[in-house]
């Protein structure tokens, strides 16, 4: 396309223009959209699966616990369930306080249809590179 | 279950100083954890974490704020200048100087303070109108909460701030021989140092290619009457030469010029910082 062009041309090549920005704006859409779970959140939402009803604070970092076999903070479980509670992938409800827990309330979690399905893209992408590993692995050790 | 409750202090904590938004249910499953078995250590590992992670986040979600209070209070030291020449002026017109003394720390006090206050006000007004412009909504509540939050951190970081130079200053210029003692002498205006009765004297030496400005501060110093009667006399300049101008006073860089913003960058974050939690844990300490 020409730099300079007349007049004429102008109000073509602002439409084009706007055009192009509102392609790149939907790319950052897109890429928004497409962003995988990470390491921890998906961990955290296969604990939420894992345990149904009874997800909540306490059960989600044992199961953590248990899996990786090291200390979970339970703060960082929680600002990881805030996140994906912000991006609708799992929602939460507070049940009713009690003595054991000092009087406070719990707050139990469940997946939404997007979860499910962020969950199963995730694992889709994962087997298909696993699948892929033991040439790699092969080539690696031998 | 037993019914052992966690400890006080790192319960307190995490109920008030915690800027997350799921408090309730992490003090009660941390509750539920101790009683079930968990140590105190494990407990105060586990707020301290949940402390530090709230608060990163928080910061995160407030990095506008924090970078417009980095930038206003890049100009602080610039707008100081130009008060501070102001403000001289005004003492010398008004004759604040030979007024007798409260009077005459309370007028310099005032003097130094209202320019500094009303220029951390005009940052949040211009943050709070940009902020309006952008779509969100503030409340009179909200903005007079952040006046007194802005105006209170302000006093007491600048308060804290001189008391540290000052007192710098007397160890660096005291010997260990002699000593000497802050004593107040006969009623009169001169008994007061001059640092607390309104910040250094300021003097304009013209030079060639630029005027420099020089800060002195005079802090009469006399030894205590019943170890040594004889009094004398401490000068020294607080901060030897710096540029007149202020656009020199907003890109100085010196360790100096850092101090002198952290007042004002503390101020506008703390009155700008709409966490709902952090003034809760403040109304709870005053009361």
């Amino acid at each position: 396309m020409p730099l300079l062009c007349s007049n004429a041309d102008r109000p073509q090549i602002s439409m084009l223009t706007s055009l192009r920005y509102l392609y790149f704006f939907s790319i950052i859409e897109l890429m928004a959209d497409r962003s995988y779970l990470g390491e921890f959140e998906l961990m955290i939402l296969l604990a939420v699966i894992n345990l149904g009803e009874e997800a909540y604070g306490v059960p989600i970092s044992r199961e953590l616990e248990r899996c990786r076999g090291r200390d979970v903070v339970v703060g960082s479980v929680y600002a990881a369930l805030e996140r994906l509670e912000t991006k609708g992938l799992i929602h939460s409800t507070l049940g009713e306080p009690t003595a054991e827990r000092g009087g406070k309330a719990k707050r139990y979690f469940r997946i939404t249809n997007e979860g499910l399905r962020q969950v199963h893209e995730t694992r889709r992408v994962l087997s298909q590179l696993w699948q892929a590993l033991p040439e790699l692995k092969r080539s690696v050790y031998e | 279950m037993s019914s052992i409750d966690p400890p006080r202090l790192p319960a307190w904590m995490l109920e008030h100083l915690n800027a997350g938004n799921s408090n309730e249910a992490l003090a009660g499953d941390l509750v539920e954890e101790v009683r079930c078995g968990r140590s105190a250590v494990w407990y105060w590992r586990q707020v301290l974490g949940a402390l530090v992670i709230g608060w990163l986040g928080n910061i995160r979600s407030h990095r506008n704020l924090v970078v417009f209070a980095a930038l206003w209070s890049m100009l602080a030291p610039g707008w100081t200048l130009v008060a501070m020449r102001v403000a001289e002026h005004e003492a010398e017109a008004w004759h604040i100087w030979r007024l007798d003394w409260p009077w005459s720390s309370l007028c310099s006090t005032a003097l130094f303070f209202a320019p500094s206050l009303i220029f951390i006000w005009v940052g949040m007004a211009f943050y709070i109108v940009a902020q309006i412009f952008a779509g969100k909504h503030f409340n009179l509540r909200r903005m007079g909460r952040g006046l007194l939050l802005g105006t209170s951190v302000f006093i007491a970081v600048s308060a804290a701030l001189a008391g540290s130079v000052m007192l710098f200053q007397l160890l660096e210029h005291t010997e260990v021989q002699q000593r000497p003692m802050l004593s107040i002498a006969p009623a009169g205006p001169s008994f007061v140092p001059k640092a607390l009765m309104g910040g250094p004297e300021m003097t304009v030496v013209h030079g060639k290619h630029s005027n420099e400005v020089r800060f002195t501060t005079r802090v009469q110093v006399q030894q205590n009457p019943f170890w040594a009667p004889q009094p004398f006399r401490l000068e020294r300049d607080v901060s030897a030469t710096r540029s007149s101008s202020p656009l020199g006073a907003i890109t100085e860089s010196s360790a100096w010029a850092v101090v002198n913003r952290l007042p004002f960058f503390l101020s506008v974050l703390f009155a700008l910082w709409t966490t709902r939690r952090l003034t809760s844990g403040l109304k709870s300490i005053v009361r």
